[in-house]
């Protein structure tokens, strides 16, 4: 006698394009951030961004969505890391070609009255104090962080900002725990110095 | 400060509040990358397995395959199906035909 065996529908959670667009637009204002700490230019941190979302959706948009915070971080670490190679090359060809080239001083063609801020005088716009104080902390502790070196601001962005493991971070970055420890000890002291010069506590 | 006393968490909403302040230039670069991305979305290749009890289970096959195995084997079914019945049609015709005593010369021919 056939006896028809029950089947059983096992389904795998992977991310589906509504989840992957949750994660992209929940993610993609720290990863535009990391980049332009990294590389200084919003045009560039924007490109990088693009480049990195592209990649994970093409590759590993069929993933499982628990597995795409690690896997677009270290996409995005390896396009930053990509881009300063590019820029290592160009810079390269940059020394050589500009001691060709005539020398052009572009200091010289602002006019630092254009810049220059003068307290006494009463015209100038009224600016809230406590706007200008969140606004003025958030400038200087990106300061504190653009002049960390990479690696440091690497580690210590993914520890404390995307809330990483150490194993996690190491993953992402391709080295030990120990080295992520060591990375991360280095960044907080090195901004804890930065801010404290500003008279800045947290 | 003391350095000692400086916890790295504490940046952590800060830098959230940095983040929500992006200018609205920016976010529409970021949602037409995001767009982009969406429309390249790599599509599950092996999404689901059909398992029975036990050790047995079928490996995956993508619906689409399904779909075209049943079709194929619709149409082979048909075609058998509709060989037979022309068959047991010309059949019939001889019985009638023997019958009626109409059986045509062909038939004595064999």
């Amino acid at each position: 006698m056939l006896v028809c065996a029950p089947t059983v529908f096992r389904s795998f959670k992977l991310a589906t394009r509504s989840e992957l667009s949750g994660f992209l637009a929940e993610t993609e204002r720290r990863a535009y951030k990391q980049a332009l700490f990294a590389v200084h230019d919003e045009h560039l941190a924007l490109d990088i961004v693009q480049d990195a979302m592209l990649k994970l959706a093409e590759k590993y948009g069929d993933k499982p969505l628990d597995e795409l915070p690690m896997l677009f971080q270290r996409i995005l670490q390896n396009t930053i890391r990509d881009f300063y190679r590019r820029q290592k090359v160009r810079s390269i060809w940059t020394t050589l070609f500009s001691a060709l080239l005539p020398h052009h001083d572009e200091e010289n063609d602002s006019d630092p009255l254009e810049i220059l801020h003068n307290d006494d005088n009463p015209n100038q716009p009224e600016r809230p104090d406590g706007a200008l104080e969140q606004t003025e902390l958030i400038r200087h502790i990106e300061e504190a962080l653009k002049n960390l070196p990479e690696r440091q601001r690497q580690a210590f962005l993914l520890r404390y900002w995307e809330e990483m493991d150490t194993a996690e971070t190491a993953a992402i970055m391709g080295c030990s725990e120990g080295s992520v420890k060591t990375h991360c000890s280095r960044a907080t002291s090195a901004l804890a110095t930065a801010l404290k010069a500003k008279g800045i506590e947290l | 400060m003391n350095n000692d006393q400086f916890k790295p968490e504490s940046i952590r909403p800060i830098l959230d509040r940095a983040a929500l302040r992006l200018e609205q230039p920016i976010l529409d670069r970021l949602h037409a990358a995001r767009t982009e991305a969406l429309d390249r979305q790599k599509v599950a290749s092996r999404a689901h397995a059909w398992s029975l009890p036990g050790n047995f289970s079928l490996p995956f096959v993508h619906p689409n395959r399904w779909a075209m195995a049943t079709l194929a084997l619709f149409l082979i079914g048909g075609a058998v199906y509709w060989e037979q019945l022309s068959d047991e049609h010309q059949q019939a015709e001889i019985d009638i035909a023997i019958l009626t005593d109409e059986l045509p010369v062909d038939v004595y021919l064999d």
